[in-house]
Order: structure tokens, then sequence, then C-alpha cells
């Protein structure tokens, strides 16, 4: 049964610790696997099988940038926006992507294809801008290269999370 | 924590000495010579500072060096030599506590006028106290939505709030419910509830307390008073028998507010939401003038014909048929000085008398040689908790209590069916069989688990079984010399009603009237067709008897069959005492005027003066628990009946809960904590083909109940578990899809 793979799966993360609690971020991550994106029945589904609140799962979940609250498409570009990358060029980065994918920041293209999010510092400051692609880094990016990376998406399987 | 000599350190507070033991906070330092540092977030009984305000920034100096950054007085701890400047001496300091408080108000509205916090407001009052008088700040402010009901007697205004997480960690360190967060992250923080579903837990109305803005607001007091209008007048809520201490504040002779008030012995400063919100209103639901039944009904008569009558037919009664012929019995709403007055009218009727539902579980004085206080939760080492009903339907505040007990460090062992609420965080959770409470007493005895060793254990049995068991498990298990019992009587002021004369079952007394020995049943307080087991023996039972007086707030099903009834105050309306769960005297004083404008205990006192008994006035007076009786001889526990469960059918765990009864029936502002719902073991919901939220009819003796499925994997299989808000029912039950 389904339900119960994600609840094994849990419970060998949550041995891992002395508290059931330190496991969220992994039961978190293993739901969105599962899902793809944590709805509100998602974390239930958590909460009962790590036994916490659910609020307290999705305090967490909101808390990160890697967990997706609201549905996405079968890719995921990630632009960071903070300091180093805004410096150079990263807000020219998300502008283009815009213009390929047809949707603004937060949005998924009309065909499902690529969700297109602003995310906090990569840790990839010293090569900056950065853009992670299904969560592979694309280091220097230039916005000509969207156009490209974007085509590759439309063409390419969808990619777990 | 330790104060021997090596461990005490000297701190200097702006050139202020002061010794304290090493680790206390400076905020808590500083205010022990006088220096006030302001906070926000500080809370102590919410356990480890968090520093998460900024308000209480210090100058420290230590070792004869600066630190080179202000400091947190609330997380910095004394250390000894360590020279501290407030904002009262230090530039440095005054300037750090101006740009905290001009970043606090950055998106802060500052609508105090209109603001219910206003005049009770720490965010008001430090900025005046310490804040800059202008703000740099011309940008247009963050608006959100507001109000926003977080539960029907909670609003949020997300612009007033200032993070400083009180209320999420009330409920995640002190409630342990989870259920109210901060969502997202920095400036884009805010508090919130899953989905923005009602905040449902016991507890929650402490959150508008703690609060120290007006951003969570109890919803049932938004705009009926501002502070130099009120009085608070200081009484001792009547839900439950923990007798927190109340304020209840009065607008214009109205109670519009209850508020916790501080008594580290028994309630450490929380309020469960029964005792905040249940209000017996409306006022025009209230029974006012006393009523006699003549050939037209219930027709009103006055306090002095009522108490005429009354004592004319118990005097008739008992002259005609004997001693026993007439039953006095209440379920704990008296006060101490009520129940003296009734007591001494029953003796002098001869009357059978009851303080509770079923005799052997109210004898409460079997449990004295092995008397707790509540405040031995704070030292107990060993907390077991036995029984089906939460801890929390039985006496509200005690739970956390035990919750505080675990997180201290105490060994918490829960002995029951599963699906109570102390459970999930419990360090040894026993399953047993549903009902059986008093058997797993027995198997504790033969193998008490951590009870071994342990130096002060705390036993609290939360099923109303005869309490010869409970009696028999603890000399077995040493409770005389170690630890102690928590007793929970099911009324209020149960064991008050008990000292004074009104001792005895309801079921001795059913039995009675069922066996045509009573001829006149006087209810003071208690509806025994709603309050009690048994709803249907009782009915048929009023039906039969010849004179039923009844004293009750409302109408209610004894009233109908009533053919005296007697108008009754409720707590906030009454002087007097009352006796809580430890045997604590405590005062309780009239808020407001009870709607018929005359006390029960002069209605009571007329009623004796008739009898020719004369109650004496005395001035109530308060008193701690008495001290533990001399333990006695070993008691031989009763007999165990086994409960056997039909195949196909499942054992009924409904405990009467803490949200049911008159009052909380009419309270809009408590309706989401009573939502029904339905447990079933996991495995069991499984076999059914029901999944979570599948909408589930529970049919048992007491009639139907419906709500959505929750499901458990610690409920023991073959069992259902509900919120029955109806009389107590236990048994075996039928469970199906709705």
């Amino acid at each position: 049964m389904a339900i119960d793979t994600l609840y094994q799966e849990i419970q060998t993360e949550i041995a891992k610790y002395p508290d059931r609690r330190s496991a969220i971020l992994a039961a978190l991550r293993l739901a969105q696997t599962k899902y793809r994106w944590l709805s509100p029945e998602a974390f239930e589904e958590v909460a009962r099988c790590i036994d916490l609140p659910v609020a307290q799962c999705q305090a967490v979940a909101s808390f990160y940038d890697m967990y997706f609250l609201a549905p996405v498409g079968r890719h995921v570009v990630e632009v960071c926006t903070n300091v180093s990358c805004c410096l150079v060029g990263a807000p020219d980065v998300v502008a283009a992507f815009e213009r390929e994918l047809g949707c603004a920041l937060g949005e998924t293209s009309t065909d499902g294809a690529v969700t297109l999010r602003a995310v906090e510092c990569l840790g990839g400051c010293g090569w900056a801008p950065v853009v992670s692609v299904d969560h592979r880094y694309l280091e220097h990016f230039q916005p000509g290269d969207a156009a490209q990376v974007v085509a590759d998406l439309r063409a390419a399987p969808a990619e777990e999370h | 924590m330790s104060t021997t000599a090596t461990n005490v350190v000297t701190v200097t507070f702006d050139g202020r000495d002061v010794q304290v033991p090493a680790g206390t906070p400076l905020v808590v330092a500083a205010a022990q010579v006088g220096v006030e540092i302001p906070v926000f977030c500080y809370e102590p009984r919410l356990g480890p500072p968090i520093g998460a305000c900024r308000m209480c920034l210090v100058e420290v100096e230590l070792g004869g060096r600066p630190m080179p950054k202000l400091q947190a007085a609330c997380t910095m701890t004394a250390a000894d030599g360590m020279v501290v400047k407030s904002a009262a001496t230090s530039e440095q300091a005054k300037e750090g506590q101006d740009a905290v408080l001009e970043f606090l108000l950055l998106n802060h509205p500052l609508d105090c006028p209109v603001c219910d916090k206003g005049g009770e407001c720490p965010l008001q009052d430090l900025t005046f106290r310490y804040g800059p008088a202008t703000s740099r700040m011309t940008l247009a402010k963050r608006t959100y939505e507001k109000p926003l009901p977080i539960s029907p007697s909670i609003v949020l205004d997300r612009e007033r709030c200032i993070l400083c997480y009180r209320c999420t960690r009330f409920s995640s360190d002190v409630a342990e419910d989870g259920e109210l967060i901060a969502r997202e992250r920095g400036a884009q923080s805010v508090i919130a509830t899953f989905e923005e579903r009602p905040y449902v837990g016991a507890f929650s109305g402490n959150v508008t307390e703690l609060c120290p803005v007006g951003a969570l607001l109890p919803t049932p007091y938004r705009f009926k008073a501002r502070p130099w209008e009120i009085v608070n007048v200081p009484t001792v809520c009547q839900g439950c028998p923990t007798g927190c201490n109340t304020w209840a504040t009065v607008r214009e002779g109205r109670a519009e507010r209850i508020l916790s008030r501080l008594n580290p012995a028994v309630d450490e400063g929380w309020l469960c939401d029964r005792g905040r919100f249940a209000r017996h209103e409306p006022l025009a639901d209230r029974l006012t003038r006393p009523l006699l039944r003549g050939a037209d009904g219930l027709q009103e008569i006055s306090f002095a014909a009522a108490a005429r009558t009354i004592a004319q037919r118990l005097r008739h009664v008992d002259s005609l048929h004997g001693a026993g012929s007439v039953a006095i019995v209440t379920g704990g709403s008296l006060t101490n000085e009520e129940a003296s007055a009734w007591g001494r009218i029953a003796a002098d009727v001869h009357a059978r008398t009851a303080s509770g539902p079923v005799a052997a579980a109210g004898a409460w004085e079997r449990l004295d040689p092995f008397a707790a206080r509540i405040d031995d939760l704070d030292r107990a080492d060993v907390v077991v908790v036995v029984g089906d009903a939460d801890v929390t339907d039985r006496a509200g505040v005690l739970d956390l209590r035990i919750r505080a007990a675990r997180r201290r460090g105490a060994h918490l062992m829960i002995v029951s069916s599963g699906g109570t609420l102390l459970e999930r965080d419990c360090d040894t959770f026993r399953p047993v069989a549903a009902g059986t409470a008093a058997a797993s007493l027995q198997a504790l005895v033969a193998d008490p688990g951590p009870l071994v060793g342990a130096t002060h254990p705390v036993l609290i049995v939360t099923d109303p079984i005869d309490l010869g068991h409970v009696a028999a498990a603890a000399h077995a298990l040493g409770l005389q010399e170690r630890g102690g019992v928590l007793p929970l009587p099911t009324g209020p002021n149960e064991r008050g009603a008990r000292q004074a004369g009104l001792a005895g079952g309801g079921d001795e007394v059913l039995a009675a009237i069922e066996s045509g020995a009573v001829r006149a049943l006087v209810l003071l307080g208690v509806d025994p067709t709603a309050d009690w087991p048994e709803a249907d023996r009782w009915q048929a039972a009023l039906a039969q008897t010849e004179h039923v007086v009844t004293l009750s707030p409302f109408v209610n099903t004894s009233v109908s069959w009533s053919h005296v009834v007697l108008p009754q105050a409720v707590d906030l309306e009454r002087e007097g005492t009352t006796t809580n769960l430890e045997g604590r005297r405590q005062r309780l004083r009239a808020a407001v005027k009870p709607p018929s404008g005359v006390a029960d205990l002069a209605v009571a006192t007329a009623i004796a003066t008739h009898l020719g008994i004369e109650i004496a006035r005395t001035a109530p007076q308060e008193s701690e628990p008495p001290p533990r009786a001399k333990p006695g001889r070993a008691t031989k526990a009763p007999a165990i009946r086994a409960a056997n469960v039909t195949a196909g059918r499942f054992a009924l765990v409904a405990p009467r809960g803490l949200f049911t009864g008159p009052a909380v029936e009419r309270t809009a502002a408590l309706a989401h904590q009573r939502a029904p719902w339905v447990m079933l073991n996991h495995g069991d919901a499984a076999a059914l083909g029901l999944s979570e939220h599948d909408r589930v009819t529970v049919r048992h003796g007491g009639g139907e109940h419906t709500g959505p499925l929750r499901t458990s994997r610690r409920l023991l299989e073959g069992t259902v578990r509900i919120n029955w808000a109806g009389s107590p029912v236990a048994g075996e039950a039928e469970v199906v899809r709705a």
C-alpha cells in the first residue's frame, strides 16, 4: 500500500535521531518526492507518520526554499536573487526566464513544463549569478543562456524533486 | 537550581551590586536591585529565553573588558564580576533600545485608540516610557487582511504583531498542541494555523494574555470595554475541581472577560478555554424567579413562598415516611457555605445525600493517606496517569503541569486504551483494554515499571472508578511514604459538598428512588439526566418521585420534572469559598449580581430557618490543603468485573469532556472545541474501508455520534473513542460509515 511505503521510509529516518522531531526535514523531503509538492493532504500524511502536529510540519516547510508549497511543473528553475547574484545580474536572468517561459516568477509555464522560482542564497556566491535547474547548478549564468535551458527542459522527461 | 556559595555570583547593575545564582538571566537579576530592563518576548513560563524581540539590550562588561556589542539581557546569564549598564545609565544601551522600538514599530499600525489592548499593552507602555517620540519611517506600512479569526474565540491582527513568538512557544512548548505556528520566514513571517483552520486546543486562550501587543485578542471581549471603565474582581473558576484563580473583568455590572490570576500552587497563571470563555449566558435563558408546579404547570412564586414550601414538603415527607425518604443531591456546584447549609438541612430531615454520580468513586477520604498536592507534580520524578479519560477532561490545567514535569525530566507513564492527549510524548505507554483502569492498577502493582526506585511518584486516575482500587494500589506501591495520589473529583466543589455533610453517590440515591424509598428529591445544581450516567433511569426516577425540587441556572430536563424550582447563581455571581481537588479552600467573589437578585445562600438559610435550624453567618476562610492523613491499614481492592466486547462491535470510550455542560453549550466561542470526532485504530479503519476525515457514525447505548474519522496507531484495536458531549456512556458500540 502506497501510504505505508512512505510511513516505513519515515520510520527509517526517525530511527536515525534521538528525537523524532529531528526527522521532519527528511520526512517532508520523502513526501515531496512522492507527491512532487507538499499539499495540505501531504502535510497531514507526514504529520501522522511522524506523529507531530500538522501545523509544525507546515511551519518547517514554509521556512525553507527547498519545499514546494504549491504544485510545480515537470521541471523547476530556481534563480538565486540574494545580494551577490543580484549585483551581477540576477534580475536580468529572471526577466530572461520569464520571457522564455511566458510566465511570471513563482508561476509555471502554461504547458506545465517549467516552474520558475526565486530562491535565497544557493551558496554559490563565487560563481554568481547561480541558477538551479532541477537541483543542478548552472553558474555564471547569463540571460542569453535561458532560451537553450528552457528548450532542453521542454524536451526532457519529468525530474524527481 | 542549587544556590551553594560556590555558584553565587555578584553582578553590578547601574552601580548596584546583586548576588544571584550563576545562570540567572540578567533581566531577573536586575529586577532584584530595582533596575528595570524592558522585555517583550521574555516569559519564564514558556521555557528558556529566545532573545527574539531584542528589547532588553544592555551594555555588559566582563572581566574588565566591555563586550563588543549590546547583549540581550534575557539570554545573557549572570557571571561573576559582570558589570551591566541598562538604558538608564548607558547611552549605547539607550540608543539600542530606541532603535529596537523604532524597528518594532516600523510596521505596527499604532492604532492604540481603537485597539482593545490599548491601556493594557506592554508595547504601548514601553514605547511611551522608553521609546523615541518620532519615527523615520515615511514609507507605507505593510498591511494584512484583518482581523483574522484563528478560531471562534481568538482574533489575530498581523499588522500589530511584533513576532515575539510568545504565542507559538506557548502552543509548541507549554500546551504542546503545536497548532499555532510562525509561517514563512524573515519579514514574511506571520502567525498562523495550519490552512487557517481554527486553533483547537483546550488552552488556546492563554495566547491572548501572553501577547504583549494587540495582535491576539479574545473575540468575545472585542470592543467591549476600555481599561479605565473596568473593575477586575479576583475570584476562582468553577469549571472543574482544579480551582484556577481568575480575574473577572466587569464593566457596568456585566462580566465581559475572564483572565488568569497567577497562583503558583494551583494554576501557574494558566487557564483553560472553558474557564476563560464558557459563560452562563444569554441572561434571557436564565431562571430568575422561583417556580411552583400547580394546575397550570410551573408558575412564578416569591422566594419567601418557595423557601416555605420546600421546608414544609421536606418536613412533611420526612415525618410521614421516615429517614431516607428525602434525598438531597449535588454535583459539586455549591459553595462550601451553601453546601454546609444544605448539609444541616439534610441532617435535619434525615436525608440520603450525594455529592457526585458514583458513591464508590467519590469517597475521596480513602485517598487521604496518599493525598498529593497539585505542586507535587513539580517535584515528581515519575508521573503515572491511569485511565481512558484525558486529564484535561477532568481537571484542565493539570495537563499543562504534567507536561511541564515531563519536560523537566520526570518519567511520564500512561496506562490507557490509547488516543489520549498526553501519550504522544510520554516515556512509557502501557496499552490496556478500554474500561479496565481498576485491573490496570493491579497490574501496575505487579509490574511497577518506572515506579521502581522512584522517590516522588504521583499517581493520577482519570476514570471514575471505585476509589478502593486506587487506595489499594497506592498502598501497595508505598505512596503513603513517597509521592502520592492526586484525586480528580467530578464536580468543582465535590470535596467541599462531601465534607459539608452531603456525602454519598447518585447511584445509591437512584437505586433508593427506584425501590420506592425516596419520596422527595432535591437536585442542587445538577441535572442527573444530562451530567451523570444512567440518564434514562434518572429520567424515569424523576417521573416517579412525588416531590422534586431543583436548583438550576437554566431550564433543563430535571427542571421540567420538578415541582419547585429555584434559580441558581453561577460562579461569577457568588460569594463564599470552594474546595479544590487537593482540598484547598479558595475564596469566590461575586463579580456580578445573580439575575435573580437573591443569593443562593440566603435561600438555603431561609429554608433552614423554616425547619428551625439556625445558620450562623461566618466569614469565608481560605486555607491550604490539609496535611496528609496518617497511613491506615492496607485495604482490600474490590472485585473487578471483566468487560467483554461482542464480536464485530467496538469497546466504547466516551469520557465526559471538558467542553460539556449548559454554559459551554451556550457559548459560541467554544463551538469549535466541541466539534464531534470519532477515533479508530489505524488498522481497524483500514479494515472498515475508512480513511481519515471520512464521516463515521457510532451507535451506542446513549444514542448516536457522528463525526469525521481520526485514526491513531496507539488507540487499541477494537476500540472506538469519541468526544460524546451527552451524559456519560460506556460499553460497546457499532461503527458505520455515515
